[in-house]
């Protein structure tokens, strides 16, 4: 091959690898771009590209009562289950840490078995469960135990891997000081993995928020989610507040997302297992 | 910690979660292959199979599956190697936009692609634009809106099983094929993929495991016209209250789902066992 | 007193043995080391003083009281770990503080705290954090958290070990100073001989979970008394041998004889090993050496490595198959003819094989 037709070949591979990049990044943002474009636009209807600027839909959605109460509701509801998932996750990672101890290959496989189960699956179960147990009225209740067991995979991970990662020896060097296992957990352990338990603590709570797949099968008439709501109200209501309501939603996931970055860093997503 | 307290600890954690998660997985199927006299038997599996609405939706949903694994592997490996050989900066951004979009609500995301692919959104325009169309295509609630919502929300798992992979490659390997002689063509389809096969088949059977049992995003987009099985399982258990055919496709969902993903979870433990070491 | 003393302590991980049998005791004030290859059980009997692990047999006693089931954290031993464990969370003051407010030592904390951390040479340092200390700096810390409760015994694991070898140097003659002005009973593990040599009172050396020798570092030096301890100190001569009396051997299976310095328990018709160090050795032009000097053996030099100061050689005699190793400062070329003495001074009995 001449050297022409190799450079010809390399510029034909290169600008076929930049182009599939840029499509797939196209595609990627695509229907987030969209969405916050046409949020914006003074029309009554959704239209794209927005004609006219205006912030009407957003003044429209941040006073529409099922918008507030459902916020009202996915906060809480995250907060609290999120609250237990952290507790349970990090009890876990530190049980898990210990050197190795019979069973502990099982109790791993059922923490992490929510990542096994398919979540449609979790949610029809237990929105069965629910009917025999005769639960329903306590959907409040029902939707936060779900979610924090659901998420114990994601706030259990991180911590896991920074106490492997964290030295050892200080725990024993805690030790040698005169401090307790209980109070060498407190004082030592603790903090170290705080960034960690942060990273899972945000990621369960996004997990929560916006959840569709479990919540759907467990609200109540008195416990809406936002998400759930937004998905019954797309239907009617024929003007843009749905899209400005979806601009919200977007910003606060985007937050949570910077909070990550900024503390521990985007590696913790590039490892999987 | 002495073993007693870190064994209760366990146990208590095992217990909460199986109470919350596998047994009611498990009474899915018990009660799932249970006739109403309390017996035994596969008649509800054999209703819901016999269904002509079933078997379609069943078919749609592998036809999905298969359609969005494929071109979630278009997506994942320019994205992965692009990521991995990018500085830090660069970095960032690419892992930014892959992962953003991945922490969203289905909902906002569906809404979204509803606008993208709507009559006058922006595919079309682009379509017409282009004069590839003459009039707007119909996408809503059609198999194909499926398809573009579901890889939209599984690539990133492409995207991350590979480069769970990719990170292993020794960086040294590209430099040695190019000093033998090959070319960036070369080295990527001779080097580079053969090496990546793992987190492949890592990420395939994932991602095809998430598309079957994928939910929000194919109601949202298929709508009643275009169900697949989960979003039967909600029209059953909360539309036409009929239980035993619920129970039915939660038991085929549970099954194909725990398969797949069981089979994922021996894939990667396999690979990463020279990472995580017992303490 | 002695401040430690393990009789028969024994520790199995799975099918393995690390440590078999050992038994040492250190008096209190020594500094004593453990020396030996890695896998040899010193780390593993470090982390059983400290209890960390738990013995299969055996009795741990530290000053006076059986302390086989004392938990860690009332042990009252401080321990450098070779990673040096710094909590980074807290300023190099908390960290060394730590100690004494686990205690409930609190009066006086703070002059307690600058005490210790003069002595180390950090005084300034106080508000710092671990991050922003050199290596150097971070081990100094790690002592200091380790003796500012005023622990009965100090344990240290390789702690010299994460330094660069000028680094290293210096930290061991502080090492010494401090142990010296504080009086504290230290055991330190190490596979490091010269920092063996240097900093102990007394040696231990250890191969696969035994103690292979014990004794000062001039005794260990001078007479290793085991092949394996001799090996692992730089012996690079060894040879088999035969006792004919209190002080003349003979090497096995070539017509040489080695004379000795007397041994009255030698056991005619024994056979032990002799080792002689390569810079014990003399190289003379053949002929030249007096011909009534003993150990006189003629040899060819076959190989010469250039090191500086000195240069190795690599000589071809009688006494076997494998050349003589010695050293010199003088230039010997490849094939001279050489006459080389082995001084009867220099000369080492060995016992064989390193399990008793």
């Amino acid at each position: 091959m001449t050297s022409w037709g190799a450079d010809l070949g390399l510029r034909c591979w290169r600008a076929l690898v930049a182009g599939l990049l840029v499509f797939w990044l196209v595609f990627l943002l695509a229907p987030v771009v969209v969405a916050v474009a046409v949020s914006f636009t003074a029309t009554e209807y959704p239209v794209f590209p927005p004609q006219g600027l205006s912030l009407r839909w957003y003044a429209n959605a941040l006073s529409t009562s099922w918008f507030q109460e459902s916020l009202a509701t996915s906060a809480l509801v995250a907060l609290a289950s999120t609250a237990i998932s952290i507790v349970l996750g990090t009890t876990a990672a530190y049980v898990l840490s210990r050197r190795a101890a019979p069973g502990r290959a099982a109790l791993e496989f059922i923490l992490m078995s929510p990542l096994i189960i398919p979540s449609v699956a979790i949610g029809f179960a237990l929105f069965h469960l629910v009917l025999q147990l005769g639960m329903q009225k306590l959907s409040f209740l029902n939707l936060v135990i779900a979610h924090a067991v659901v998420t114990v995979p994601f706030t259990l991970r991180p911590a896991w891997s920074s106490l492997i990662g964290a030295n050892r020896a200080i725990e024993e060097a805690a030790q040698s000081l005169g401090a307790t296992p209980w109070v060498a957990f407190w004082q030592v352990i603790l903090p170290t993995i705080l960034p960690a338990i942060v990273a899972g603590a945000i990621i369960a709570f996004t997990f929560s928020f916006n959840d569709v797949t479990v919540a759907v099968f467990l609200v109540g008439p008195t416990t809406k989610t936002l998400p759930v709501e937004l998905l019954a109200q797309i239907e009617y209501t024929p003007d843009p507040t749905p899209a400005a309501i979806t601009a919200i939603i977007m910003a606060i996931t985007f937050v949570f997302f910077l909070i990550v970055e900024r503390t521990v860093g985007l590696d913790i997503f590039a490892r999987t297992e | 910690m002495s073993p007693k307290p870190t064994q209760l600890l366990a146990l208590l954690l095992a217990a909460i979660v199986t109470a919350v998660v596998l047994v009611p997985s498990a009474i899915i199927l018990f009660e799932s292959v249970l006739s109403p006299e309390r017996k035994l038997s596969l008649d509800a599996y054999g209703t819901v199979l016999g269904s002509r609405v079933v078997r379609q939706a069943t078919w749609r949903t592998f036809e999905i599956a298969l359609s969005v694994t494929a071109l979630c592997i278009l997506a994942g490996y320019p994205l992965a190697f692009a990521i991995a050989a990018s500085g830090s900066r660069a970095r960032s951004l690419l892992i930014t936009c892959v992962i953003f979009p991945f922490l969203l609500s289905a909902v906002v995301r569906a809404f979204g692609w509803n606008i993208v692919i709507g009559e006058t959104g922006l595919l079309n325009r682009i379509l017409l634009g282009l004069g590839l169309i003459a009039t707007p295509l119909q996408l809503l609630h059609t198999e194909i809106a499926i398809i573009l919502g579901e890889t939209h929300l599984l690539c990133p798992y492409m995207v991350l099983s590979l480069l769970a992979v990719i990170g292993r490659i020794d960086p040294n390997l590209e430099a040695a094929a190019q000093s033998l002689g090959a070319s960036p063509p070369g080295v990527f389809f001779r080097v580079m993929v053969p090496m990546t096969l793992p987190g492949l088949f890592a990420g395939t059977l994932l991602v095809f495991a998430l598309a079957m049992t994928a939910f929000a995003t194919p109601w949202l987009l298929g709508g009643t016209r275009s169900p697949v099985l989960t979003s039967l399982l909600y029209r059953y258990a909360f539309v036409s209250f009929d239980m035993p055919r619920a129970l039915a496709i939660a038991g085929i969902l549970l099954i194909l789902g725990i398969a797949f993903l069981i089979l994922h979870r021996a894939v990667t433990q396999r690979s990463a066992m020279t990472q995580e070491h017992a303490a | 007193m002695n401040a430690i003393a393990l009789s028969g302590l024994a520790k199995r991980f799975g099918e393995t043995w690390a440590v078999r049998d050992l038994s040492l005791a250190a008096r209190t004030g020594s500094f004593v080391s453990l020396l030996g290859p890695s896998g040899c059980g010193k780390t593993t009997t470090l982390r059983l003083v400290g209890g960390f692990e738990t013995p299969e047999r055996g009795d741990i006693v530290i000053a006076g009281v059986r302390a086989n089931d004392i938990p860690p954290w009332r042990r009252g031993l401080g321990i450098v770990f070779q990673s040096y464990a710094l909590f980074p969370f807290m300023t190099v003051f908390d960290n060394v503080a730590f100690g004494p407010r686990r205690q409930g030592k609190t009066d006086g904390l703070e002059a307690r705290v600058a005490r210790v951390l003069d002595l180390v040479d950090l005084g300034a340092l106080a508000k710092r954090y671990p991050r922003q200390l050199s290596g150097g700096q971070q081990q100094r810390v790690a002592l200091a958290r380790a003796l500012a409760f005023e622990p009965s015994v100090l344990l240290l694991d390789e702690p010299l070990s994460n330094l660069d070898a000028k680094l290293r140097a210096e930290m061991r003659l502080e090492l010494k100073r401090i142990q010296r002005q504080t009086g504290v009973t230290t055991l330190l593990v190490t596979h490091d001989q010269e920092e063996a040599l240097t900093l102990s009172d007394e040696i231990v050396i250890m191969n696969e979970g035994l103690v292979v020798a014990s004794g000062t570092p001039r005794a260990i030096w001078s007479q290793p008394g085991h092949e394996f301890v001799a090996g692992f100190l730089g012996v690079e001569n060894l040879l088999p041998a035969t006792i004919l009396d209190n002080s003349v051997v003979q090497v096995t299976g070539v017509p040489v004889r080695l004379t000795l310095g007397a041994d009255a328990d030698a056991r005619a018709g024994e056979a032990l090993t002799i080792g002689i160090r390569s810079e014990d050795i003399t190289i003379a032009q053949r002929g030249e050496a007096a011909p009534g000097l003993r150990n006189r053996i003629d040899g060819v030099v076959r190989e010469v490595s250039y090191r500086g100061a000195v240069s190795s050689f690599q000589i071809a005699t009688p006494l076997g198959e494998a050349p003589l190793h010695a050293t010199d400062s003088r230039d010997w070329a490849i094939g001279a003819p050489v006459t080389v003495l082995l001084p009867a001074p220099k000369l080492m009995r060995l016992r064989g094989a390193a399990r008793a």
